[in-house]
């Protein structure tokens, strides 16, 4: 267990690409932290030098308040998961979650009660004497998790641990890796590109694009308090509508839509004609509004539906509770729920907070 | 109870149980095409002819050195002994020269193939990674000796200037200079190149973060998921160094040959006619030479069924998710 200082990390590859962009963050110790972001955003590069596969180009790098920015990855006392696995085909089970053990001259005797204890905690037991192709994909990944646990490592990262897995395995393992973490109590460090994962295991997200941090804040916060349009549309399913419109007589208008704010509303906006206003798919209170919305489709997911159409020339995606019974190619009325909306910055989509 | 309900559940899953009972069935050709049929008809008759093409020589050997003299040069031996006689295996046995080649051959393999190996895998792994400095210079220099390969006379010149500065040292075994001069082939390096460079590169960097260093990465990782290259690059090894002549010939005093440089210097012997005057044995000569090639192959055939085992395929098989 233990703390983590990311300070202001850069990393810029050979051909000089820039992969990473000041990322600055404290990490306290116990936190499972969430880095998500679409591929190529830079969350498993931040992943990599944390665990001492990437050399950091510029910014410092503090396990426990100790530098570590250009130890080796041995020196750093990490244990890392990876998306393929990466079982050494070669070893058993059991020697796979001994190894890093066996590197480090443990006594047999001592390796074996870990081994057993760690088997024992991912339901493995039976399998230890099994080499890698023997055992199922969700089996496979907590062998690699097993080959973390057995270290007691200060860290944890795991990079994009669940990616290969089927969708019901996928929810499984999710709950393992969080009930494993209430269990150890240890620092994690978590990469997917799956937001649903971030949101159901993350202590605080890191959303991340083109290199840099977009917001770092609780699931809540990040969800329900985005920074900005990118943050906005990437967290969450479907992802949030964004209508252009301007600001005219306390309302805001743009083609279709026309919706009264309220004096707080106005106060954020003040400053700009033109603003961007966003509203999340469930944020809609009834279908006896003014928005008018013309269906185009119409999807059912059991407990909801989810009405895909056109306001004015706007695709955009709404929920609607049970099980809808309106046609495609009908008109609807959306009432849109106004306390839930946010308003951003046209130039650089950053959200409007007011003065 | 959420037990027994997940159990039920479990059991209701008609595709697990699909998945459970289902067997490949062999139906011999039932069910094949005609032009499927021709092609397996076709295919195992001329597997069947080449394997007896290859197994002839062998059982030829093996015959003729079971055949009597009459037999054997009248052309009466085709696949069977004839006349049959066990004096000439009886000489081999009793012929001290041949089991000091014999134990001459055996020290030059052995060793000549291990240091080999450690040479051929040490460099293979280093050329395997991209990261080492000068990658590109190096595997273009191993390449090059092996397009244009020097010829004889410099590899000649090789191994006298290795023994010269082998007997300087104070080291007289003209053996072991032979293991020291032959020590690599730039086409086994690449070999076991290619092989670590197939080990996917998370596996080099989970045994890093795991602690390992560079030699045990490579003797603890890469080198057990390798094990049918190297399997095989070692009998590359081996054999060229049992059947090895040409230098040995060259270079090696009497005492110091190997099998096949006895066995050559018994064939000359065979061929003088002086020699051949007073012969008046129920065996041929040439049955004397069959009796020490089939004595010869024995290890060979004898090792390449426990080597065979590391020849399957896919050790990493599972280790990472394709």
């Amino acid at each position: 267990m233990a703390t983590l200082k990311l300070n202001h990390l850069r990393k810029v590859y050979a051909g000089g690409v820039l992969a990473v962009e000041d990322f600055d963050m404290d990490i306290a110790d116990g936190e499972l932290i969430v880095l998500v972001g679409p591929s190529g955003c830079g969350k498993s590069t931040t992943l990599r030098m944390i665990a001492g596969l990437e050399g950091i180009t510029e910014g410092k790098l503090y396990i426990d308040n100790k530098d570590v920015t250009n130890l080796a990855s041995k020196d750093r006392d990490i244990a890392m998961v990876f998306q393929n696995y990466a079982l050494y085909g070669n070893m058993s089970v059991y020697q796979n979650m001994g190894f890093s053990l066996m590197l480090r001259k443990e006594k047999p005797e001592s390796i074996h009660k870990k081994v057993i204890a760690a088997s024992k905690m991912l339901s493995l037991f039976e399998q230890l004497n099994k080499k890698p192709k023997a055992l199922s994909g969700g089996q496979r990944q907590r062998v690699a998790m097993g080959r973390a646990i057995v270290r007691n490592p200060k860290v944890f990262l795991f990079d994009e641990p669940l990616s290969n897995l089927d969708a019901k395995l996928r929810s499984s393992m999710r709950r393992e890796i969080k009930l494993l973490h209430h269990k150890l109590g240890a620092t994690m460090i978590y990469v997917t590109h799956d937001q649903t994962e971030a949101l159901t295991l993350a202590d605080r997200i890191v959303v991340m694009s083109m290199g840099r941090v977009q917001q770092i804040g609780t699931p809540d916060q990040v969800y329900n308090n985005p920074n900005n349009m990118f943050v906005a549309s990437f967290i969450g399913t479907p992802p949030t509508n964004f209508f252009a419109g301007r600001i005219e007589d306390g309302h805001f208008i743009g083609e279709g839509i026309d919706l009264k704010l309220s004096k707080a509303q106005l106060n954020l906006c003040k400053g700009y004609d033109e603003v961007i206003l966003g509203i999340r798919p469930e944020h809609v209170l009834g279908l006896d509004g003014d928005t008018e919305i013309n269906v185009e489709l119409v999807e059912h997911l059991g407990s909801y539906s989810l009405l895909h159409g056109i306001i004015g020339q706007h695709h955009c995606v709404f929920k609607v509770r049970g099980w809808s019974d309106i046609q495609p190619n009908s008109l609807v009325k959306l009432k849109i729920d106004m306390d839930k909306v946010y308003f951003f910055n046209p130039a650089d989509g950053q959200r409007l907070r007011g003065e | 109870m959420a037990q027994n309900a997940e159990s039920i559940l479990n059991k209701s899953n008609a595709q697990v149980e699909d998945k459970k009972q289902f067997k490949a069935k062999r139906n011999g050709f039932k069910g094949m095409e005609i032009s499927e049929i021709i092609f397996k008809v076709f295919a195992y008759f001329f597997i069947t002819v080449f394997a007896l093409i290859c197994l002839y020589p062998f059982v030829y050997a093996i015959s003729g050195a079971l055949s009597g003299y009459s037999a054997l040069y009248s052309g009466a031996v085709v696949v069977f002994p004839v006349d049959l006689q066990i004096d000439a295996f009886k000489v081999v046995f009793t012929d001290n020269g041949f089991w000091s080649a014999y134990s001459n051959t055996i020290v030059l393999t052995l060793f000549g193939t291990l240091y080999s190996m450690i040479l051929s895998i040490l460099g293979g792994y280093a050329l395997s990674k991209k990261n080492l400095f000068g990658h590109k210079f190096f595997n273009f220099f191993l390449v090059f000796t092996m397009w244009f390969t020097a010829g004889m006379i410099p590899t000649y010149l090789n191994y006298i200037d290795t023994r010269t500065i082998f007997r300087e040292i104070g080291i007289t075994d003209d053996k072991w200079f032979v293991v020291v001069a032959m020590g690599i082939a730039a086409y086994n390096i690449i070999l076991l190149r290619n092989a670590f460079e197939a080990v996917p590169s998370e596996i080099d960097e989970a045994a890093r973060v795991d602690g390992a260093n560079e030699f045990q990465i490579m003797a603890k990782v890469y080198v057990p998921m390798s094990k049918a290259t190297i399997a095989t690059v070692a009998l590359f090894y081996g054999i060229s160094r049992w059947n090895g002549y040409f230098w040995a010939k060259q270079t090696l005093d009497v005492t110091d040959a190997p099998l096949q440089v006895y066995i050559r210097n018994r064939v000359d012997q065979f061929s003088d006619p002086s020699y051949m005057d007073g012969w008046h044995e129920v065996y041929a000569p040439d049955s004397l030479m069959y009796g020490m090639i089939v004595c010869a192959i024995i290890p060979i055939v004898l090792i390449y069924p426990f080597i065979q085992k590391y020849f399957a395929a896919g050790v990493n098989i599972g280790g990472v998710k394709e």
